[in-house]
Order: C-alpha cells, then structure tokens, then sequence
C-alpha cells in the first residue's frame, strides 16, 4: 500500500518540472516579449513579434498596428512606417488614435525629408488639438528653409501644453535667425568680380580665393593688353592671353555667385542643424 | 508491483530529462545552426526575458546569441552579449574562453584598445595554460593591429616560450627581425617636406614614389624655368602670370610629398603586420573545445 505515494510522486515531478518552461509563444507572452524588444530599442525585432501577436490575438489590432508603425519609424524604415499608421488610421474608431496615427504619417514623412507631403497631411486634417500639428508644419517649413512661414505658424500656437512649452520658443528663436540672417548677395558678389575680379570671393569671405583671381585675370589681361599694345590685332600674345583672360574673368563673375549662394547655404545649415528635436507625441 | 514501479521510474526519467531541455532554447540553437542568424538571435532573446532566473543556461543564451551577432557582423552587439554571458557565468574558465571570443571580437570590430584590456585580465589571472596561450597570442595579433610593435615583440615572446617545437622556435626568430626592423624602416614626414622644398619631386622619391616624384619634378622645373627664362628675358609681367600658377604647383609638390610618406608608412604597416599574420597563423592556438552544450 504504501508504494502508490511513490509512483504518485514519480507521476507528478516531471509534470511539475514541464510546468516549469513558460509558454513562450502564447499571445500575452508574445506581447510582453514585443514590448520589452521595443524598450530595448531592438525595433524591427518588435515589429516581428507584434505581427504575430496580431496573427494570433483576438483582441483590438489597432493599438499594435500603431506600435508596429513606431518600430518601423524609430528603425528608420520610413515606406513601413507610413504603411502601418495609415492602416491604423483607416481601421481604428478611435479618435484620439487616429489623430496620433495621422501626426506620425506626418513626422515620419517629416523624417524623410518629405516636407511637402508632411505639410499637405497637416492641411487636410480636421482636428481641434492644432498644437502638436502646427509645431511640426513649421518644422517642416524651417526645414525648406521658409523662416517667415515657419514664425506665422509658430505664431498661431496658443495654450501651449507642458511637452511643448520649451520647444516653440527655440523653434521661433531658430525663425527669427533665419528671417534675421546676413546673406551674401550672388549679384552683389557678380558685380564686385565684374569691377575688380577676385573682390566677390573677398566679399563672401574667400579671401585666398580671391586674391588669387585678381592676380591670375589680372595678369592675363595686363599681358593680352601688352601683346596688343606692341603689334596691334596681329599679336599673338595678345589674342592668347585675352582669350584666357576672358575665360578667367567671366568664370570668375560665375564663381563668386556661386561663392554667395554657398555661403547663405552653409549659414542657413548652421542654424537647421541646432534646430532641437520634437519631442515624442503620445496619444 | 516491482516492474509498474520501474516502468513509472524510467517515465520520470525521460520526461525529466525533456523537461530540463527547453523548447525555446533548443529551437535556437537549431536556427543558428542552419546559419539563421536573426531569427536565432529573437529565439535567445525569448529565452533570456522568459527565464531571467535560470542562471545555469542564462549565459549559455548570450553567449551563443554573441556569437550569432558576431557571424552576421554586428560587433556591438557581439559585444553586449558575449560581456553578458561572462558576468552571469560560474564557471571560471568558460569565462576566460568567453573572454578570449569576446577580445577576438572586439579586435574585428577595430577596437583594439579594449581587446588588449580584456586579454590581459587573462594573462594576469591564473586561467589554464591553453588559455593564457591564446591570450598571449590574440593580445600580440591586437598590438600589431595598433602597430604598437614594441608590445607585440614582447607579447609573441612570451607566448613562443610557451612552444618547445624548433620550427615554432624558427618562426619566432622570422617574427621577431621584423618586429625589430619595422621602427627602422618608417619614413619621415619632415625630412620630404624639406627634399621637396629643395628639389620639386625629391620628397615623393624618398617615398618610393617614384611616379608622382618625376611627375612634380617636370610639372615645378617647367614652371619654375619658364618664369626664369621670361624675367631673364625681361618680360617680368609674363614671368609673374606663370609664377603664379607655378607657385600653386609648388606648394602642391611638398603636400604630395607628404602624402607619399603617409602612405608609404600605412602600406609598410600592413604589409609587415600581413607577412607576421602568415608567419604566426600556423601556431595559432586552437580553442578547447568545452563550449559543446
């Protein structure tokens, strides 16, 4: 009789050693392992893992079609990232995450450099919580370089919530800059160049450039001038060097334009690039 | 009663058995073994959230997740599991293995610096023979990628002392002439500036450069003598417009000249650290194979 407690316990050990590995891949299981990949910033990982808990839950799908779109935008795959808010926005009934869904195919086209199609997003919207969409239009317009739009948009924003109240401050600082910044003239630095070649370089701050120039036009010229002043029209000299005369001094006038539109380029760049990250919408 | 009692024994045993495998771990190893780096790397990441207790097969998980990171070259992330399989490991001398793989990595990823700290932990400890071996060995291979050949030098020392064979002892004595020769043999960046400041073209000769030399030499000595020859001549207007351009070349000349030592110095690194790879790779020491789980 007393064997049966034996074979019982025999029975029962591995059942309890079995119970022991968790059931890795039932959906709650599924979910929380996506999650923590997702906290771990392993994205596309979490991107997998919520698409099988899709496949296999039940429950509301739209909260994870979301989540899959934000690991597809924190990993930088910006065509999936659109693809999965835009079926969230079209599935969900619920508002406030159809509008989060809707700001993300914005930013994320936004993030893509896609500034147009970000814009034409936020115009098409109907919401009452403008904020959050201005703020990232005028990123949008700071970004094409738009500083007087970007300030009356910035301009528009009113009670501002306590995620926002740091940004829009800088954002209209970085506006004011743009709008306020000093820009080389390109037909300013043409014009310098045509009286006195080299001067454009030096106007737009290339001054080794520009020395160069005059010395190099100037002495073409002044030897084309001596060829002609010596035999006339029949100089060769003369011909020669005012041919690479002519070439020097107008690819010059060429030159210092260009200088001029690098120049607010690489300005404009400075102030782009300080431009401070927004900070992410929850919905 | 006796053979339902063994029956019921033998049941506990394979089913015990299965129940200490698990599904999850065993799955990933299979996938690493079909060279499905990814998905393996998802099923040990599954093992360790899901078992954040089992030490004993914890380390196992980031050891081979390390691995699968390492063969799909993502060295950061190599990085990150293989430390984490060391410090969640109680063996000692799996660790200093896992050590040894982790400084391998750390030498592919470029960061030579970190490899050498993390092999001299082991040459400094008491680790195992064959493991102090490798240390040694890797540790030299770092040096030499750091082109720090004095270290190097004296790191395969130590480790040929460890090879009584005289072939090992031969190919030491390869190793070390050019060790020693290498700090002779670099070129200097300040005595070309000052050869192609005398002579237009010297500097990239002195390089080996023979090419861009005599290219410099003729494009200067043009220059320089049509700017002569006009002023001689007294035309001293034409004699400026060439020196001008002639000065462009000039200058040019002794960067070249730079250049050319900087890369001859980079090529005389890599090709002396490839002839000591060769000379070395046939004693590299094999790992001890207690990694079988």
């Amino acid at each position: 009789m007393k064997i049966y407690p034996v074979i019982l316990i025999f029975i029962i050990l591995p059942l309890i050693l079995n119970a022991a590995e968790p059931d890795y891949y039932s959906p709650e299981n599924m979910l929380s392992f996506a999650d923590h990949l997702y906290d771990d910033e392993d994205y596309l990982r979490a991107a997998e893992e919520y698409k099988r808990y899709i496949f296999l839950s039940t429950d509301d799908k739209n909260n994870i079609l979301y989540k899959i779109g934000l690991c597809y935008r924190l990993a930088s795959k910006n065509d999936l990232a659109v693809e999965y808010f835009r079926k969230t926005a079209d599935n969900t009934t619920n508002d406030r995450l159809k509008h989060a869904a809707v700001y993300q195919t914005a930013y994320t086209y936004f993030l893509a450099e896609e500034y147009d199609k970000s814009i034409t997003i936020i115009d098409n919207l109907d919401v009452k919580e403008k904020n959050w969409f201005y703020t990232l239009k005028s990123l949008n317009y700071l970004h094409q370089r738009k500083w007087y739009k970007a300030r009356d948009i910035l301009d528009q924003i009113k009670n501002l919530d306590e995620r926002l109240i740091y940004i829009i401050p800088e954002l209209k600082a970085k506006s004011t800059a743009g709008i306020n910044m000093k820009r080389k003239k390109p037909i300013l630095a043409a014009l310098f160049s045509a009286v006195l070649p080299g001067s454009g370089k030096i106007y737009c701050g290339e001054i080794v450039d520009g020395l160069y120039s005059f010395a190099v036009v100037g002495l073409s010229g002044l030897l084309a001038w001596d060829g002609f002043r010596k035999n006339d029209v029949n100089s060769i000299q003369g011909w020669i060097f005012g041919s690479l005369s002519v070439v020097f001094y107008s690819g010059n006038i060429y030159g210092s334009a260009l200088s001029a539109r690098v120049y607010n380029y690489s300005k404009e760049n400075d102030i782009i690039n300080s431009i401070p990250k927004l900070p992410e919408f929850l919905p | 009663m006796k053979y339902v009692i063994l029956i019921a024994f033998i049941i506990t045993v394979i089913q015990a058995y299965s129940a200490l495998s698990d599904t999850c771990l065993e799955m990933a190893d299979y996938l690493i073994n079909e060279g499905e780096y990814e998905d393996a790397i998802t099923e040990y990441k599954r093992f360790i959230f899901f078992n954040k207790e089992k030490q004993e097969s914890l380390d196992y998980a980031y050891y081979k997740m390390g691995l699968a990171y390492r063969s799909i070259r993502r060295w950061h992330e190599s990085i990150r599991a293989l430390r984490a399989s060391i410090h969640t490991s109680q063996d000692q001398d799996l660790s200093q293995q896992r050590r040894i793989i982790l400084s391998t990595t750390l030498i592919a990823s470029g960061d030579c610096n970190l490899a050498n700290i993390e092999l001299m932990r082991i040459i400094r400890s008491n680790a195992r023979t064959q493991t102090k071996k490798q240390a040694l060995y890797f540790s030299g291979v770092s040096s030499l990628y750091m082109q720090d050949w004095f270290s190097a030098r004296r790191l395969f020392r130590d480790f040929y002392d460890f090879l009584p064979r005289q072939d090992s002892k031969e190919r030491f004595k390869v190793v070390d002439s050019i060790l020693t020769q290498i700090p002779d043999s670099y070129k200097s960046i300040r005595k070309a500036k000052v050869m192609s400041i005398i002579l237009p073209g010297l500097g990239q000769i002195y390089a080996n450069d023979w090419r861009n030399g005599i290219n410099a030499f003729i494009i200067n000595s043009l220059g320089i003598g049509m700017t002569g020859y006009y002023f001689h001549k007294g035309k001293t207007k034409t004699a400026f417009l060439i020196s001008v351009f002639a000065l462009r070349f000039y200058v040019g000349n002794v960067y070249g000249a730079v250049t050319s030592v900087e890369n001859y110095n980079i090529n005389l690194e890599r090709q002396n650290t490839n002839r000591i790879l060769k000379v070395i790779g046939m004693d590299e020491p094999g790992f001890v194979d207690n990694e079988s789980e």
